[in-house]
């Protein structure tokens, strides 16, 4: 549903949504030509929130970059540190002389966490888009669960959001011994929750009504403007780099995909912003599974921690010492999409590049092409569909 | 004449002493007649409402909501300059002395617990906040803009009954008196968004102007069903129509009369929320599109204004669904045993209930708030235009038909001082038939509407919990 | 056409009522419970942040005692916020002499915890950076034994200005001061700011003698002045008199307090 911006007179109004509006996510900058209540155009305005990680990332050693990408997405810190980690040991196998084996249990958690780490990335992005269309209650409800993933993990490593827990070679501390049952009741709990939160708000005919035949990206535009992740899935596009470009144990899990199938009905078109919220929230059932088939795969810890099955971590100090030459680029699915680094190695402790490549970046990129044509209050409801983190596209 | 008007009169007659009362006797008249009472018990229930919706929306979102400012302070500040004469150290003691009594003790702690303080720290906050008025803002227009609001919102209380005894002023036109003083809102809203010299808030003035233009006529509509039924726009009299004289004298209430007239008081009900502006038909304020839309540049004593002005409102849809459709003052059991009991405790008993029933609704619109998303301004266009006025119109012929096929009408019970009127001859028979009827047909279409058009995506049913 | 207008209707309503539901659950649930007892939110501060398993990545500790001055933590850390420096003692065993970490750098990342060979450092439970919540305070530099030495604006400045120095440039009189600052349990010295207190009977208890300092102060400047005014009227009158010149009045110092210099532990 797109509406021609017709003023006699041509004339427009000039609106900056942005930096300190309160729907913007941060410090993301609209600047919105609009004709009355229809936007005749945007043009998003980043770079409020850059803090030059990719050129720290020249500076500081393998290891020490992690604490790094904890900030590039801090919604999702433990699928950001995956991604670079997943790099890192793509590089160092490249050359097998300094190939690393990550070992299985160290694996398992990986999963675990990222998996638990999508489950609260989506509770934001789906409270924080039902905030954006006027409803406060359901992202409270959402922020409460995302505090349980967090109790999770600051059990694990001692932090709630930039958690440096994964790192080169497994995982920086073992589970503790409780962790597994503690999950498992959290995940029961949080399907019960769940179902409430979707009475409340997802089936809400007022929500979807908002929601549906807004900003509507067809397979085609989403593939051409570069979308990912759960953005380029709502527009009905069957991919996700867990399944169909396995890393880790991924490949061990048999991933469901869930996919934007026109959720709203007559009302909706696939590739709207319902579907792309819909698809978050089948995400998050899918991850609900994976972590419960984890939990079983899960190996008993064993008592060294480099043990090749029940270790968390391998030995990588002299492989990161003397890493192999070349250049590396490697991609994982993170909530907002794939998150690829592109990493260049000269052979020193020291990166000579570290590249990140974000799904809110070319999410944000799609802005002014969706958002010609609509109604000014569709605007913060398209952006939290996109879910976009703002220190993510500026970095 | 049998209102507040013939106190107004008196005293007026008494302040000019034996001439002629001129305007200003008459002005000071109404003032202490009509206007202090009602600030006086308006204004605490407005701003009582608003901690009490704090409250909810805490209890909601599972949060606590304000309890840490309780009543000490300002009692202590009472102690303090009541007994100003002697040292600080006895006014000290008074006031330990004073709180160490047992009830007084209980009352605080529950008075913090609830948060009662925070009425009085917002009074001040906002008294003692800069009067900003910004550089590109109509000064005039921008001062005006509050004070319309607030007038908007207190006018139409003066032909609500509030007791058997106590009205302000029985128009025979009260109903539509209410609506048209309500409407001056719009012109307060519109000049609060185009006085700002914001974009932001001009275009939440816009939103509010053609929403509020818009939905009088739904809320016109659903009133004129009423007055069709009762046959008076007098809105004591509708009351007193309301009169039933059995045990359940609830089964007098026009609610209860007929499907149709049942289907015009949720119109009503949610016209008016409109009309106040509240969730999900806030587009005016849209938090999170608009910032704050009409009221973004207005500070300190003028957005209390506003804000007071949107909880008078919602009293004032709260006593107007009340007085048409649930009775206005009349108790649910036993009104006829009320209206014999004495004056003053009868007039004390229809204000409680009167307040009961009107703070029902407040609670009710304050649950919708924290439970529905906002409308976008088209949705609430179409459904004003395509779903209510449809509605309306479709219970305007429901209740003609029903009076038709009731085959006339017949003088109904007196109440009270009010005299008999005429009212639909229906009967019991007629009564449940009205009710059957036009249920069975609206069942019959939802089932075969439902049916045809009520598929949902199966992805959908799993998320909620049904399904495979 | 008119189906699916009432079938929109119906399923505003359905969505409506099953809205209202939900939230008058949540509502029933919470007010039955008395003060918001399943409220999920703390009332912090009153209600101290509960800590969350035993691995709480707080603010940094070093044990000196143990510490080998082998600069790992240096190295592992991204952000560069220690500063250390090794001594030799009577026997040539390395010690360290000075140990800063700047925890308005750190990122409580951890890996420098990671790096520790001797396990010397570590990360506490404390997380708090607001003076008023468990006594710790906003400090920006901290020293491994969390002294506590109250400062004031002046003493801060030097502080500041010598703990940027490298300990051998140090003059005699500055490690003279430095060390009358010094921790009784612990031979190391790191700025720290701000002027605030470790817990409130500290507090209570350094207002206490800071009165007594100003009472003290006042008399001898009253004392004085009553001298001062004393050898005028002595002076006036020798003038008067034509004698020999004024005695000069007396300087009176005022008793200076020792420097509170027993701190709580962390």
């Amino acid at each position: 549903m797109t509406i021609e911006a017709t003023t006699p007179s041509g004339e427009r109004m000039i609106l900056n949504m942005g930096p300190h509006h309160p729907a913007t996510h941060g410090v993301l900058r609209i600047v919105v030509e609009s004709d009355g209540e229809v936007v005749a155009n945007c043009t998003p305005d980043h770079g409020y929130l850059h803090r030059s990680i990719e050129k720290i990332g020249e500076c500081v050693e393998w290891q020490m970059f992690v604490p790094y990408t904890d900030r590039i997405d801090y919604v999702c810190a433990m699928n950001a540190n995956l991604a670079y980690c997943v790099g890192v040991e793509q590089l160092l196998r490249s050359d097998p002389g300094t190939a690393v084996q990550v070992p299985f249990r160290a694996e398992c958690i990986r999963v675990l966490v990222a998996e638990l780490n999508r489950i609260s990335s989506h509770m934001i992005a789906v409270g924080a888009m039902a905030m954006d269309v006027g409803a406060v209650t359901p992202f409270l409800h959402s922020i409460a669960q995302r505090e349980m993933v967090n109790d999770i993990f600051e059990k694990l490593c001692g932090q709630r959001l930039t958690y440096n827990y994964i790192t080169v070679g497994g995982v920086a501390y073992d589970l503790t011994p409780g962790a597994p049952d503690e999950i498992a009741s959290f995940l029961n709990t949080f399907e019960k929750e769940m179902v409430r939160f979707n009475k409340l708000i997802t089936t809400n005919t007022i929500f979807r009504d908002r929601c549906a035949s807004v900003a509507v990206v067809t397979s085609d535009e989403a593939i051409a403007w570069g979308l990912v992740g759960p953005n380029l899935r709502g527009s009905g596009v069957d991919w996700d780099l867990r399944r169909d470009e396995p890393y880790g144990i991924y490949g061990q899990l048999a991933v469901r995909v869930p996919f934007g199938e026109r959720f709203a009905g007559r009302h909706g078109a696939v590739g709207d912003c319902y579907d792309r919220y819909i698809v978050r929230l089948l995400e998050v059932q899918e991850s609900v599974r994976l972590c419960r088939e984890v939990l079983k795969l899960l190996p008993p810890p064993a008592p060294k921690a480099t043990d090749q099955t029940g270790g968390f971590q391998a030995d990588v100090k002299k492989q990161l010492a003397r890493p192999p030459k070349g250049e590396m680029y490697s991609r994982t699915e993170a909530p907002r999409g794939e998150m690829g680094y592109f990493i260049v190695s000269d052979g020193t402790k020291v990166p000579y590049r570290v590249r990140c490549r974000t799904g809110s970046f070319s999410a944000a990129g799609i802005f002014h092409h969706v958002m010609k044509g609509i109604f000014l209050a569709d605007v913060v409801a398209v952006i939290g569909s996109f879910d976009v983190v703002v220190p993510e596209i500026d970095r | 004449m049998s209102d507040l008007g013939y106190a107004v009169d008196a005293l007026a007659q008494w302040l000019a002493g034996s001439g002629k009362p001129g305007w200003f006797a008459v002005l000071l008249a109404a003032i202490t007649v009509w206007v202090l009472p009602m600030l006086l018990v308006i204004f605490p229930i407005a701003s009582l409402g608003q901690i009490f919706e704090r409250k909810i929306a805490a209890a909601i979102q599972r949060r606590v909501g304000p309890n840490s400012v309780g009543l000490d302070g300002p009692l202590r500040f009472a102690f303090r300059m009541l007994l100003c004469f002697l040292p600080r150290t006895t006014q000290d003691k008074a006031f330990a002395t004073f709180t160490n009594l047992p009830g007084i003790r209980q009352f605080l702690r529950i008075a913090k617990s609830l948060g009662l303080g925070q009425l009085a720290a917002d009074g001040v906050k906002m008294l003692g906040k800069e009067d900003l008025i910004p550089a590109g803002a109509d000064g005039i227009v921008f001062r005006l803009a509050p004070y319309l609001a607030l007038t908007g919102a207190f006018l139409p209380f003066c032909v609500v009954p509030f007791a058997h005894h106590l009205v302000m002023l029985e128009v025979p036109v009260g109903a539509l008196y209410a609506i048209a003083a309500s409407g001056v809102t719009v012109m307060a809203l519109k000049m609060a968004g185009w006085g700002s010299g914001s974009k932001w808030s001009m275009l939440g003035g816009m939103r509010a102007v053609a929403q509020l233009v818009s939905y009088e006529i739904p809320v016109g509509l659903a009133v004129a069903g009423v007055v069709l039924w009762c046959g008076t726009m007098d809105l004591h009299a509708i009351v007193g129509q309301q009169y039933h004289s059995g045990v359940f004298s609830l089964l007098g209430w026009n609610l209860l009369q007929s499907p149709f007239l049942l289907l015009l008081a949720c119109v009503l009900f949610f016209g008016g929320l409109a009309e106040c502006q509240r969730t999900p038909f806030d587009m005016a304020e849209a938090e999170s599109e608009l910032v704050s839309g009409f009221n973004i540049e207005y500070s300190g004593l003028r957005w209390g204004m506003f804000a007071m002005a949107e909880y008078t409102e919602m009293l004032l849809v709260g006593s107007l669904v009340a007085t048409l459709f649930l009775g206005g003052y009349q108790s649910p059991i036993g009104e006829q045993w009320l209206v014999s009991l004495p004056v003053a405790i009868e007039t004390l008993l229809h204000i409680t209930i009167f307040i009961l029933k009107v703070l029902a609704s407040f609670l009710l619109m304050m649950w919708i708030r924290w439970t529905l998303p906002r409308f976008r301004v088209d949705q609430v266009m179409r459904l004003c235009w395509l779903t209510l006025v449809p509605l309306c119109l479709l219970s305007l012929l429901g209740i003609a038909v029903t009076m038709l096929a009731g085959g006339g009408a017949e003088m109904g019970e007196a109440y009270g001082r009010l005299p008999a009127r005429l009212q639909p001859q229906l009967g019991t028979t007629g009564h449940l038939l009205g009710w059957a009827i036009p249920l069975a047909i609206g069942i019959v279409v939802v089932r075969i509407a439902r049916k045809r058009h009520g598929q949902v995506h199966p992805a959908l049913q799993r998320l909620t919990g049904g399904g495979a | 056409m008119i189906l699916e207008w009432v079938n929109d209707i119906c399923e505003g309503v359905q969505a409506f009522v099953t809205g209202l539901r939900t939230t008058g659950h949540f509502l029933v649930e919470n007010l039955r419970n008395e003060g918001g007892a399943t409220a999920i939110t703390r009332q912090y501060p009153q209600q101290p942040a509960e800590v969350v398993g035993d691995r709480q990545r707080g603010h940094l500790f070093n044990k000196a005692e143990i510490c080998i001055v082998c600069f790992a933590c240096d190295k592992a850390c991204p952000v560069d916020c220690f500063k250390m420096e090794m001594e030799r003692n009577e026997d040539n065993k390395p010690h360290c002499s000075r140990f800063d970490i700047d925890l308005s750098k750190c990122i409580y990342c951890g890996l420098c915890v990671r790096a520790c060979p001797t396990d010397s450092l570590s990360m506490t439970q404390a997380f708090e950076l607001d003076p008023k919540i468990d006594g710790a305070r906003f400090l920006f530099n901290r020293n491994s034994e969390q002294l506590d030495v109250h400062f004031d604006e002046d003493d801060m400045q030097r502080l500041h200005r010598l703990s940027a120095m490298p300990r051998a440039e140090l003059s005699a009189e500055d490690r003279d001061w430095l060390a009358a600052r010094v921790d009784s349990r612990g031979q190391h010295l790191i700025g720290m700011y701000g002027l605030g207190f470790y817990a409130p009977e500290e507090k209570a208890r350094v207002d206490e003698e800071r009165e007594v300092k100003k009472k003290a102060k006042d008399a001898a400047a009253a004392k004085a002045k009553a001298a001062a005014a004393a050898a005028a009227a002595a002076a006036a009158a020798a003038a008067a008199a034509a004698v020999t010149p004024a005695v000069t009045p007396a300087v009176i110092v005022a008793p200076s307090q020792p420097l509170k210099d027993d701190g709580g532990g962390a």
